[in-house]
This record gives C-alpha cells, structure tokens and sequence, in this order.
C-alpha cells in the first residue's frame, strides 16, 4: 500500500504515545502494588474486593467485640470465683456454728465474721468496671445495685438489663450478668415454694414442694395453708379460701391432693401443726446470708431447748440453700 | 514547415514547468493538515494532418488536479465523528471513574468509622467520649458526601462549559464554511476544468474538524457550493447562508442546558443526544453518567440519614428523651420540593413536593408527571411505563406512587399537560449535615425490655418493633401497666393456632385483656401497644412455636422498662444496620451499593474506552485509506522532482535540436 510521508509519521508517534500510555500505566500498577486501583481497572473485581473489604471491617469489628466481651466477662468471672470462695468460707463458718458446744462470745464472732462475709460479697455484688461502671446492676449502670439496709437485708435496685455486642453476622453475646440473675434468683432449695410454720410441735418440716405439673397447677389459687387435724389428716386451704380434705397421710409419702403441686414432709406431723407454702422459686443469696446470721446470733438461747429439732431442720435447709447459692454462682457463664 | 520543433519543445518546457510547480507544492505541502497531493494531468496536443498522417505536436497540461476520493474521504469523516465521540466519552468517564473510586473510599471508610464509633457506644453507652466521637465521625461522613456531590456538581458545569465552547466552535467553522462556500463560487470560472484545489483542501479540512464535534453529512452542488448538516439532518450550512448553534438554559432543569440552532429567522431546538461526535457524548455524560451517579449518592446519603434517624428515634437518650435526628431529615420542605422540577410552560400553579416514605424502593431514575386535564399520569424515565396516580384519599393531595415516594400537591391548581420532572433523591448528598450536637443525644438506650419466663418451655419469642414513641412505651409499660404481660399457648383445639393475651399483670385475667388474639404456625402476631384508639407508640411481635403446657401455664413473657444510662441495645441495633440490606428494595447494605455505583461507573468506562480503543483503529484504517490516496509522499514527490527536471532539460534539448536544424538550414543556404 502507498504510504504517504505524513501517515508514516503520524502513525508511529501514536503507536509510541500509546506505548509509553501502557508504560505509565503498568508504572502506576507497579507503585501501588494493586492491579485494581480504581473501579475501571476491573469493575466486577472492585465490587467483590469492596464485598471483601467490608467483611474485612466487619471481622475486624467482631474481634474487637469479641475483646471487649472477654474483657467485660473475665471481670464478671473473677468477681464470681472471689464470691465462691466467700460463700465457702460461710459454709464452714455455719458448720463451726451448728457445733452444740460453741459458746455465746463464740456464736457471736461467727456471726460477726459471717457479717463481715455478707459486706464482702456486697462489695463483690457491687463491682465497678475501668469506667465506673457497676457491672452487676443490668442497664443501671451509674447506681450501686445492692444497698444494706439496717436490718441486714440488701435491696436490688438494678435491673434485668443484659448488654449484648455482635460476634458474628447473626450472634451476639451478652457482656454483663444482671445482679438480679446472680444474686437474686438462686433455686429454691424446697423446690417451687417456700414455707412458714405458724404451729410446729412435731418438728414436722417441709423436706421439698414442687409444681410436678404446671398444666394443671392454678397459679391463682396460692397461698396454700396446711393444717394437720390428726397425725394423718389434715386439710389445705388455699388462698381463695377453698379448703381440701386430706385423710390417710402416710410419713414419707408426698401430698398431691393440689392438682399439680407435691408437697413432701419430713418428720411425723402432730395434731395442730400448721405451715403456709407460698411460690418462691427463687431466692436471694442475700436473703440466705441474712438468714443465716440472724440464725446464729439467734440460737438456742432465745428459742429455748424444745426448739433444737427445728433448729436442726432450719439448718439443713440453710446449708441446701448454700450451695445452692455456690452452684448457682458457678453456673453463671464465663464466656 | 509543418513539424513545429520549437513549439512541441516548449510545450514539453511549460509542462514540465508546471509538473515541477506541482510536486513543489506538493513537497512544500507535505506536513499541511488536511492537504490533498496534486497532480498536473499532462496531455498529448493532438497531432496536425499531413500526408495522411498525424504528426504529433507537443504536449500541455490540461488540468491540475486533487488526488481525492471521497468515499474514502467520507469514510474518514464517519469514522472521526464516532472517534470523537468515543474518545471523548471514555477520557470523561475515565474522569469520573476516578472521582467516583476516590471519594467512594473515603465515604467508605467514614461509614466504617461511624459504625465503629455506634458499636463502642453499644459496648459503653454511657461514655461520653465515644459518643462525641460518635458525633464526630458522623459529620466527617456528612461531609465526605457534600464533597463527593460538589465534585459531581463541578463535573457537570465544566461539561457545560465544555458544550457551550463546542456550541461556540460549530458556530464559527458554520461562518468559515459559508464564506469559503462563497470563495469557491467566486473563483471557480464553469467554462474551465480548473478546480481550486488548495480551497477545497482547506474546506474539507474545516468539515473534518467539523466531524470531531458532531457527526456531518454534506452535499456538493454544480457549482462546488457545500450544503452542511450536522446531526441526524439539521442543515448548519446552507449555501452562502451560515447557522449557528448556541447553547440555552435546560427546562426543567436549568443546569441541563440544551442546544438551539440560531438561523437568520428562526430558532429551532436541536436533540443533542442524536448530534454524534464529541458534543452528543458531552451530553450523554452529563446526562446520564454524571446525572446516574449523583442520584445513587443522594440514595445512598437518603438512605443512611433516614436509617439512622429512624433507629435514633427508636430509642431514649442519655436523659431519657426520644432519640432527635442525627442527620438533617429526608423530608424537609426545602428537600420536598427540590425533588420536583415544574417545567417552565406550565400554565397552572401547582406547588409541589415529593415525601420520601420508604427508601429501600426509591429508584435512582427519574419519573415526569403529566396533568392530562384530570389525572397525573407518571412516566418512569427507565423504562417507559405509565401509572395513573390516584389520590391516597380524596382532596388530600398526595398521590401515592409504589415507588418508595408520594407527590404531595401542595397548592394551586393544575393546567391541561402541565408537566413536571421528579428526581426522588435530588440535594440529599448535597444537603446532608449532622443535626445533633448534644453527644447524650444519641440514643443508645432501648426504652423497653421484654423477658422470657423461667419456665418457658418452647421456642416461642416475643419482641419489640416500630418504637414510634419510646418515651410513651416506657411509660406505658412502667406506670400505666407496671408489669405488661404476653402470655400465650397453642389452642387444644386447633393444633398450630396460638392464642395470646397481652394484660397487665397487676390484673390478669379474667380482667378485661389490653388485646387478645390468636396465629398460625409459621406466622406471627404482631400487636399495637397502647392499643387502638390509643395511637400505638410501639408494637409486639409474638412469633415462633409459643406451645405452653396448658392454659393454666402458658408460655410467659414480661415486658417492662429498660431504659439506663447502662443500656446499649439501641445503639447495638444502629451499629446492626451497617449489616442490614437496605437498598434496592432490601439487597445492598450501605457499603454494596457505594461499591455497586462505583463499579457501574467503572464498567461504563472500561467499555468505553474498549470501544474508543475500537473506534481509533477504524478510524486509523480509515485515514490510512485516504492517506495512501490522497497524502504526500515524499520520496515519491523526490522522484517525481528528477523525473520532471529531466524531461524539462530534455524539452530544452527539443529547442536546441530544432535550433541546430534551422542553423544547418540556414548554413546550407549561406
């Protein structure tokens, strides 16, 4: 073909232009180490490096929750195991309590370091985080959640509050214990209710009374009061003001004459013996504490030699309650 | 005698002279744009009769002409208006690909910051620091948006710029081309063959400039003169009479502005798109890429205001209040009637605006509406289609459009085919700014908590969603009800149905319920609380498999107060919106779609310049064509240079021949 002297010229300095262009750009892939620098270089690979980007920032977000709940629950765990240990050194002191031979002044210091036990694990139950922060107090977080109250009771005035952060696309992880869950809500020892004896010559306790079937157990119908007419009769009158005949009791065997409720005695029931269930599936470890002591600095003395038995019972249920406490505080989760 | 020795040999000299003069100007020529070679066409004189034989005579040149083909010249022109046009479009694009990538980093990571910022205020609700900066990071985002736009909106004006200077240039060439129209008929005696050539040169050469901006058709007439149309047909030249092309102010849209052709008498608009060459890519990229890429922006910047305006006012802040905007709101009146453009011939005085009232379906694209006498029907730009817009209740004035917005009539009356533009995301990058600037502001804290019972049995759940007012729910749940209790099981009768109570559990039943209900396996309830007439500041959802054992122990949840300078759950929720697909009807999160945009503009440049790339070979070949016609070679002009100086010395040995001749004659009668 004719080649004309202007086409020669015109044609290889674009062919050198554009070279030099392509050495430019390869420069410019070179420095920055990329191949896709900006969204032309290859635009389906830039919408999948920005989808990887942002998991990126997401896995790098996850991990620095993940620290933070490490942090927020190894400090949720320390204080727990530091509240085990009080509660076991409780446990031997209400052993070196329940010792018939132990004097008054020797009564007294027990309960005085049984006391002293009940401020540290309030001192526990009030922790406060790096930031001030009371870490079992739920979403409450400016105001100490347990306050001792003269009596020795301790009121909760946090809430259920539990904080959660994101650890993966779809999972979050709670980073605090609500000091309600900790404290407050320790299983009954006796099962689903609590009693109080308003006549007890026999000793007779209550050894365990459940809800055996919640389909059918009115809830309405509480407080049940048992009354015992004969050593094997006896009548409950629940909260309504119905009243159920019992006759036949046999020692040892449970009464299920409430539909879906089973009460469980132990000892043999005298004429007159008269106790009140009322539904309490939780209790405090506070309230135990306070028990407890006032147990101690109330024993035998002030409730004279015929009450021993039922001093005897009252403790076993106080110790049950104990570790109860201890395996609750041992359940709570160490994430 | 009747051989004129002489006469041939000078023939032969003022043909060479002329061949000579010729490939001079050739040579001379060679680096000229646009020049066409020449070429003196030498003829044989027709020989004189004698003795029953022509006896040759000498020679001349008949006519000095262009070596030019113009088919292969046209094919040069197509090929340099769609050069133009491609090259044109992927240098913009290229442009705005690395604005787009650029500013999508930044914005990006300023989104990752926020975030970042919202989940430290999850983890910690109560510190004021990640707060503030919370705050902070919320404004630089704000303004990586603003500046993104600015760039967008400068983009855009310089392409206005750069039309109205073509619109200047296309002018001008009309006027050079008239008067040269004029010149060629001036100079061009019909009696004679002689063509101007080097004129000629100069006006082909004004047409290809011509067809760099816009594609161009021409037709010759007898007398040499050019009628020019640009586009798909618009005469610019018509003879001796030049049009210009001038640029005027867009309607709806000012910033759009749009072509006239300005004639002597009349003005007539000109469809820019189907202009070609560079202009028609300097619209297309104003209107379509930049326009595109604005309006995913302000989708987006809509979308994150909104999404976290309305998680904010889901929850209580640090005093206990209703979470207040963090970004301006979407639907301010200045933003409302922004997203309405009214074209500048309507007749009626309709005011009006468009309400954002779901921003995951609002559309990048634009929609006209036409008053058609006693309807608005509206057109998606996109794809074409009509909708009868139907007033959500009579005399109401907002027209509801499925689309994610509704045209709100604000005032006045429309007239017969009055006409308005709408862009449902118009201003929002631009007008994007942090409102909150107390950082106890944010609202961290949830204002209610639900709690499962203890001895739940099943997998059934029960939450809270829409808090419309969080300060009412709080209340409602802490005072009005002081324990708010759902209690559910499935119905002995009808396995799979779950009937629920929500009451107070002050007051339980048999006392009148607060709402009571049933649903199906697989569905849900979901409960207006306070309820109806009440106005319902939050409802419950009960959803699962809530089985209960039995009536008299159903499944148990308590719903009550959360709030607490502890309580994070609101900010958790904002920081999970990072993560939640939002746009596009619920498939792209935030990120998705800036990346999603990015990569479009990214792709539409890539192929834009592979078809640039395409059209400068065509193009190329194209020239290569004409040149190997038409263009100056010099070693042949070299050649041609000797060859005529010879035959030029050779004309003059003719004359001394006939001159020794005459000399011999002469001596022989001496």
């Amino acid at each position: 073909m004719r080649v004309s002297t202007a086409q020669f010229y015109i044609q290889n300095g674009l062919q050198l232009s554009n070279k030099q262009a392509g050495v430019n750009e390869q420069v410019n892939y070179i420095s920055s180490g990329k191949r896709v620098i900006t969204a032309k270089d290859d635009a389906v690979a830039y919408g999948t490096l920005a989808g990887y980007k942002n998991d990126l920032a997401n896995i790098e977000k996850y991990q620095r929750n993940i620290t933070q709940a490490e942090n927020h629950n190894s400090l949720v765990d320390t204080s727990l195991a530091n509240a085990e240990g009080i509660m076991n050194e409780l446990k031997d002191l209400m052993l070196q309590a329940n010792n018939g031979v132990r004097s008054d002044d020797d009564l007294k210091s027990i309960a005085q370091q049984a006391e002293h036990s009940l401020q540290q694990i309030l001192d526990i139950a009030n922790t406060q985080d790096e930031s001030g922060s009371y870490v079992f107090s739920g979403y409450q977080t400016d105001d100490a959640p347990f306050v001792l109250q003269t009596d020795n009771s301790v009121n909760y005035r946090g809430d259920e509050g539990v904080r959660e952060l994101q650890i993966a696309k779809n999972v979050s992880i709670a980073t605090n214990q609500s000091g309600e869950q900790v404290f407050q809500k320790v299983p009954n020892a006796l099962g689903d209710f609590s009693a109080s004896y308003t006549q007890n010559t026999s000793g007779v306790g209550v050894e365990n009374a459940i809800i055996s079937d919640r389909s059918v157990y009115d809830s309405t119908r509480a407080d049940f009061t048992f009354e015992f007419t004969s050593s094997t009769d006896l009548t409950i009158t629940d909260g309504a003001g119905t009243v159920t005949n019992v006759t036949g009791y046999v020692p040892g065997e449970p009464i299920v004459a409430i539909p879906g409720m089973e009460v469980k005695l132990s000892g043999n029931p005298l004429p007159g013996d008269k106790f009140t269930l009322t539904p309490d599936q939780d209790i405090s470890v506070f309230e135990t504490l306070k028990s407890a002591i006032d147990w101690i600095t109330k024993n035998k003395k002030t409730l004279g030699l015929e009450k021993i038995k039922d001093l005897f019972f009252l403790k076993k249920i106080y110790l049950a309650i104990l570790r109860s406490c201890l395996s609750n505080l041992r359940q709570q989760p160490k994430e | 005698m009747s051989i004129n020795l002489y006469q041939t040999g000078v023939s032969g000299l003022l043909s060479a002279q002329q061949q000579l003069g010729t490939t001079g100007h050739n040579i001379a020529n060679v680096n000229t744009e646009g020049y066409t070679r020449q070429r003196a066409e030498q003829n044989a004189a027709v020989g004189n009769f004698n003795g029953g034989n022509f006896i040759g005579s000498g020679t001349y040149v008949q006519d000095i002409t262009r070596i030019y083909d113009q088919f292969s010249y046209k094919e040069q022109l197509t090929n340099q208006s769609s050069l133009g046009n491609a090259s044109s479009i992927s240098l913009d694009l290229n442009q705005l690909n690395q604005v787009m990538s650029t500013s999508s980093e930044a914005i990006g990571g300023s989104i990752d910051r926020f975030y970042q910022a919202v989940n430290g205020i999850a983890d910690n609700p109560s510190d004021i620091g990640l707060r503030n900066i919370a705050l902070s990071q919320a404004s630089v985002l704000a303004n990586d948006f603003n500046n993104l736009n600015d760039n967008l909106d400068q983009l855009e004006k310089s392409t206005n710029g750069e039309i109205e200077q073509i619109a200047n240039k296309i002018s001008q060439i009309s006027l050079e081309l008239a008067k040269m129209n004029e010149q060629i008929l001036q100079n061009r005696d019909l009696t004679q063959a002689g063509q101007p050539n080097d004129l000629l040169d100069k006006r082909d050469q004004l047409i290809t400039e011509l067809g760099e901006y816009t594609s161009v058709n021409t037709v010759q007439d007898a007398n040499g003169v050019m009628t020019v149309m640009i586009g798909s047909g618009t005469t610019l030249v018509a003879g001796i009479t030049p049009l210009t092309v001038g640029v005027v102010a867009g309607d709806p849209d000012p910033k759009q502005t749009q072509l006239k052709l300005i004639g002597p008498n009349s003005t007539v608009a000109l469809n820019g798109s189907k202009m070609g060459g560079a202009l028609a890519a300097k619209l297309e990229y104003r209107d379509e890429h930049v326009t595109k890429a604005r309006s995913e922006l302000n989708r987006l910047s809509m979308a994150v205001s909104d999404t976290l305006n309305q998680a904010q006012s889901q929850g209580l802040d640090l005093n206990g209040k209703q979470g207040l905007d963090i970004f301006t709101d979407i639907n301010t009146s200045a933003l409302e009637s922004s997203r309405v453009l009214p074209s500048s011939k309507n007749a009626g005085t309709v005011q009006a605006g468009v309400t954002i009232t779901d921003v995951s379906l609002v559309p990048t694209n634009e929609f006209s509406i036409k008053y058609d006498g006693t309807d608005y029907i509206m057109t998606n730009e996109l794809d074409g289609t009509e909708t009868t817009l139907v007033e959500s209740s009579p005399g109401s004035g907002v027209y509801s459009t499925g689309f994610g917005f509704d045209f709100t009539v604000n005032s006045g009356a429309p007239a017969t085919d009055d006409t308005f533009k709408i862009r449902p995301t118009e201003n929002s990058a631009s007008l994007m700014q942090v409102t909150l600037t107390d950082p106890k502001g944010i609202a961290a804290s949830s204002a209610i908590g639900v709690s499962a019972d203890d001895n739940n049995i099943s997998n059934g759940s029960v939450s809270i969603v829409n808090v419309t007012d969080p300060e009412i729910a709080r209340s409602f749940t802490d005072g009005t009800n002081a324990n708010l209790t759902v209690d559910v099981y499935e119905n002995p009768l009808t396995p799979g149905t779950f009937d629920y109570r929500v009451y107070d559990a002050a007051n339980p039943p048999p006392a009148a319920t607060l709402a009571s209900g049933s649903f199906a396996a697989g569905a849900s309830a979901v409960i207006d609380m306070p309820p109806a007439p009440a106005a319902s500041a939050f409802q419950i959802e009960i959803g699962g498999l809530p089985t209960g054992q039995g009536a008299l122990a159903r499944e148990k949840f308590t719903i009550s107060d959360a709030f607490g300078s502890g309580n994070g759950t609101n900010a958790s929720f904002m920081a999970s919106t990072q993560e939640q697909q939002i746009l596009g009807g619920g498939k792209q999160t935030f990120s998705q779609a800036l990346a999603n945009a990015t990569a479009e503009v990214g792709s539409n440049a890539s192929s834009a310049e592979v078809v640039a790339d395409t059209a400068q070979a065509l193009f190329t070949q194209a020239f290569n064509r004409n040149q190997s016609k038409s263009g100056v070679n010099l070693d042949e002009e070299a050649a041609n240079l000797l060859k005529y100086q010879q035959a030029y010395q050779a004309s003059s040995q003719i004359i001394s021949v006939a001159n020794t001749i005459f000399d011999t004659l002469l001596s022989v009668a001496r």
